[in-house]
């Protein structure tokens, strides 16, 4: 089996937004004052300076929440400085950070760019005032262009943008009209989601009290089908479920190791890692639990897993199949041949135009990805995983 | 000694009593204390408790004091009410003097109170009718007792009035039975012959095995030799049935009890069998011994093909303590080894499902069950078919037979219309009906027994809403336009589900089948066609659609582990459904097929 513990990528969770959105299942909360956020820095220090490795030279770098951009961006700097000596991110490491219209404005995107990052992740889910209204996003559509176009000023390459379609109210033509904004903006990525009911949310209590409609799910795979045909034409790659880079070396490096097996190391509540072979661990949910563990001299690891082979295999499988690159069985510990159900599996999805097979790389298309967990799930019962 | 024993069953049609009956006795003669108690004593399995129908034959042996003041030994033998079961009852008839004849006194004379008393009456028991259930507000006794006289042809002054509920009656019935009850006339002098009428397994000491003792005398320590199996063994204990077994010296002739000879398998001793001492044989059996032969037959298979090991163990295990269940190993291209399994009849077939599923723990899909055919090929040769996959190119057919039954149904006269109907639905000839009371009537007719293992008795309940009884015997073979119907999902045939039917119901099958697989199996990545098919030609389609879409849209760092688990939980699920080709099919879809619903 390929293994994937190379370098890791690293991921800092910062668990604070303006206001929690309708449809977000993220752990965050949504006050923030300086005492915590002074807090919160300590702790996330304070771990990475006890989990870091030494001799390291990372790869990437990926803030994400929450609302990371809502830290001052020079403490930003001081996380670059914690690595230990012997350890450093990478000449060309993907930086990415995660920003929200309406949470920054020129001057933050400058010094975050000064701290280190190079990639810019913007929560854009729509252009359209009265869609952003019903998620309850705290932006309009207007304060979103001004930050794509004050990102490129502030002298980001790599910009992507976040988009949510499926939205209740939300026709074709909107959608279209949102995709076409993007590719406009000159986004290098963008990653189109479509919106998913989750429990615990407040539009998730909407949709069990009868109060809010769930996203049709013929609509959505229309929409699904017509993103990518507009983005095709546009000259941007389907390269995962929901994201589409504008070339190959615009493509989330970050979050390509998630889904081909690498490692990663996680901080911050919530925050998962993975060694790249067989140990995954995550580290406490709550805030204050989080804050209480660091503080106290301790990891905040909450708690972990030995992943067996199969198990391994299965997440290949299941997280392969969601990318065009696909899922090469033999790399993914599967040491079997392509015959009997496993033939007749693959001759049929690809009579039905899910996937290219070759001997035993599955490289599902874009109608496939559609369909990844179903075919996991298939591959599961065959595999006997 | 002998003067002292009465040897009784009680039979009767299904739901008059008889459970309850045999309880009451148990009790009046506190064979069984009040703190041991519990309802339908005699049935000790699941199954027979939970549908309140008795399966196997069994013996209680009870102490009565009499009015005369004389001790008596009453022997009950109870039997089993379904036809399937009708040879198992006929052994335990004939290890008796007399029968106990229920009736419900609101229900009357059902076609199994005749079919029953015409058995008992072939075996020249003495008959005492016993009308049950009479603090019913609905029992009409007087008709009953006239039924009694005119359809039954016994001695109304004979019968018993009792409620078995209530206890009422009971003492009267207990010194019917010391007087009308004839002793056993049999001599303990004469070589042993002893006659089997049913045999258990005991975990822990092997066979034992319920009989009369005809002639002779049966010692503990001896040899005793089966005449039928050509075995002999040493037995290691006989004894009387009380509710627990107590052990004794000998039983003479006359009398009944258990025995235990370190037999392995109750495949080892068939009903009927006669017992006689291994160094002083007799010369002849005693009459009736005959093999069970099976009229239904079906494929079982484990859901999940690695569990044939478990389900192979539990086969033999069940066929421990069933004698009539016949089996052999089997494979099929779609659902991987199982056996082709030969049952008595529908209820059989059912009963071994749920013991399986039940006691053994295991996931099962059965194949439609089928009849036995005569295939006749162009050649003259005859097949034996009870198996759609081995039904024969139709090209080389001449012509195929089917196995035909005389079916008895009583019912009150104003059900003769729809009853009439059912029948017609399912192929009958040769209607016959007459009155076998004031307002019942029994019609006889003959009708292929394909058409009766499905739901019929189930649609008779249904169209006369309860009232109507059913009865029937083999009637020989007739000529039938035989096809081989496939289902095939997405173009491969699922061979669980091949059925040899008549031609012009083919596409009623075929059409009902499609529906309910096309309900029950879930939706895939891709469109799934559902046909039947009989050769080359499609008789009836339906489409599963394919999933609009069947993934999540954000999977990152940390949802793979969450993600992951559902995968292994849906797993479960996947193990309660079989691959045919790429379309996993849940087991409730096969038994969707396989039920007739309306």
């Amino acid at each position: 089996m390929t293994d994937g513990s190379g370098s890791p990528g690293l991921y800092v969770h910062v668990p604070f937004c303006l206001r929690k959105c309708r449809y977000c299942a993220f752990y965050s909360v949504a006050d923030l004052d300086s005492d915590a956020a002074m807090r919160f820095g300590g702790s996330l220090l304070g771990e990475m300076r006890m989990r870091l490795p030494s001799d390291t030279v990372f790869p990437t770098f990926y803030a994400g929440g929450g609302t990371p951009v809502l830290l001052e961006p020079s403490f930003w700097s001081e996380v670059f400085a914690a690595f230990p000596p012997t350890s450093r991110l990478a000449e060309d490491a993907e930086v990415t950070i995660e920003a929200n219209p309406a949470a920054v404005g020129l001057k933050d995107l400058q010094d975050l760019r000064r701290s280190g990052f190079n990639r810019l992740s913007i929560g854009v889910q729509s252009f359209d005032d009265a869609l952003l209204e019903f998620l309850g996003r705290v932006h309009n559509g207007a304060q979103a262009e001004e930050m794509v176009r004050d990102a490129r000023k502030a002298g980001f390459e790599s910009i992507g943008i976040d988009l949510m379609y499926g939205i209740p109210g939300q026709t074709r033509e909107d959608w279209l009209k949102d995709l076409r904004s993007a590719v406009d903006l000159g986004a290098e990525h963008i990653s189109c989601y479509s919106l998913t009911v989750e429990d615990g949310t407040p539009y998730g209590h909407s949709v069990k009290s009868g109060d809010a409609p769930v996203p049709d799910e013929s609509l959505v795979a229309e929409l699904y089908r017509a993103t990518d045909e507009l983005l095709s034409r546009a000259g941007y790659q389907h390269y995962e479920v929901s994201n589409y880079a504008a070339g190959r070396k615009w493509r989330s490096r970050h979050n390509t190791a998630y889904w081909s097996g690498a490692a990663y190391l996680g901080f911050g509540p919530s925050a998962h890692s993975y060694d790249g072979r067989s140990r995954r661990s995550w580290n406490r949910l709550g805030l204050n639990e989080y804050l209480e563990a660091v503080e106290s001299g301790g990891l905040p690891e909450a708690d972990f897993e030995n992943l067996s082979e199969g198990q391994l295999m299965l997440e290949r499988i299941m997280l392969g199949l969601r990318t065009s690159d696909g899922v090469d069985l033999s790399k993914a510990g599967f040491e079997g041949e392509a015959d009997g159900a496993l033939r007749n599996m693959f001759a049929n999805w690809v009579s039905h135009g899910l996937c290219t097979v070759d001997g035993l790389r599955i490289s599902p298309t874009s109608q496939g990805m559609l369909m990844a967990d179903g075919m996991a799930s298939s591959l599961a019962a065959i595999l006997d995983l | 000694m002998k003067e002292r024993i009465r040897n009784f069953c009680i039979i009767a049609h299904i739901d008059h009593g008889k459970s309850t009956l045999a309880d009451r006795l148990l009790q009046a003669t506190n064979t069984v204390s009040d703190r041991e108690f519990r309802n339908q004593m005699l049935d000790s399995m699941d199954i027979e408790q939970e549908r309140g129908i008795t399966i196997k034959s069994t013996a209680v042996t009870m102490k009565y004091s009499a009015s005369d003041g004389i001790d008596y030994t009453l022997n009950l033998i109870d039997t089993p009410g379904h036809v399937d079961f009708s040879y198992e009852v006929s052994r335990a008839l004939a290890s008796c003097e007399a029968a106990l004849l229920v009736i419900d006194a609101a229900q009357g004379v059902q076609a199994q109170t005749l079919a029953n008393l015409y058995k008992a009456m072939e075996q020249n028991l003495t008959i005492i009718p016993v009308v049950n259930k009479i603090d019913l507000p609905s029992a009409s006794i007087a008709e009953v007792m006239e039924e009694i006289d005119h359809e039954l042809g016994l001695d109304p002054d004979d019968a018993v009035l009792v409620s078995a509920k209530t206890g009422q009656g009971i003492p009267e019935l207990l010194e019917a039975i010391v007087r009308l009850v004839p002793p056993p006339s049999s001599d303990p002098d004469k070589p042993l012959r002893a006659r089997v009428f049913d045999s258990f397994f005991d975990p822990y000491r092997g066979v034992v095995v319920h009989f009369r003792v005809v002639e002779g005398t049966l010692r503990k320590g001896s040899y005793i030799r089966l005449m039928a199996a050509g075995a002999d063994y040493r037995l290691e204990e006989v004894g009387h049935m009380k509710i627990s077994r107590e052990p004794c010296e000998a039983l003479e002739a006359g009398e009944v009890g258990y025995l235990i000879a370190g037999i392995k398998s109750v495949g080892d001793v068939r009903s009927g069998d006669t017992i006689t001492d291994a160094a002083s044989p007799a010369s002849e059996p005693l009459p009736g011994y005959t093999e069970a032969k099976p009229v239904v037959f079906s494929s079982i298979f484990p859901v999940s093909t690695e569990d044939y090991e478990d389900l192979a163990v539990s086969i033999e295990k069940l066929k421990l303590n069933d004698a009539s269940l016949v089996f052999e190993k089997v494979n099929s291209a779609g659902l991987g080894f199982g056996f082709r399994c030969g049952f008595l009849g529908l209820l059989h077939l059912e009963v071994v499902q749920e013991r399986l599923e039940r006691e053994f723990n295991q996931s099962l899909v059965l194949t439609a069950p089928t009849v036995l055919y005569h295939v006749y090929l162009n050649s003259g040769e005859m097949l034996m078919v009870d198996n759609p996959l081995h039904y024969p190119d139709p090209s080389q057919i001449d012509h195929a037979d089917e196995p035909y039954i005389k079916a008895s149904i009583i019912m009150p006269d104003r059900y003769i219309g729809p009853v009439t109907l059912l029948l017609k639905d399912r192929r009958a000839e040769d209607y016959k009906s007459m009155y076998v009371g004031k307002q019942r009537v029994e019609v006889t007719a003959e009708l292929p027994l394909a058409e009766v293992v499905y739901d019929f008795y189930d649609r008779l309940k249904s169209v006369t809403q309860g009232y109507g009884s059913f009865d029937y015997e083999p009637a020989g073979y007739r000529k039938g336009d035989l096809v081989r119907l496939d289902i095939l999902v997405n173009h491969e045939r699922v061979e669980a589900l091949s059925i040899l039917v008549n031609r012009e119901r083919a596409r009623e099958w075929a059409v009902r089948a499609c529906e309910n697989l096309a309900k029950e199996i879930p939706r895939h990545q891709f469109k799934i066609p559902v046909q039947g098919a009989i050769g080359g030609t499609i008789i009836a389609r339906e489409t599963i659609q394919a999933f609009r879409k069947d993934v999540t849209a954000k999977c990152y760092g940390g949802d793979i582990t969450r993600k992951r688990k559902l995968l292994e939980k849906q797993k479960e699920g996947k193990r309660k459904m079989k691959m045919v080709g790429s379309v996993s099919i849940p087991q409730k879809a096969f038994l969707a097929v396989l039920k007739r619903d309306e």
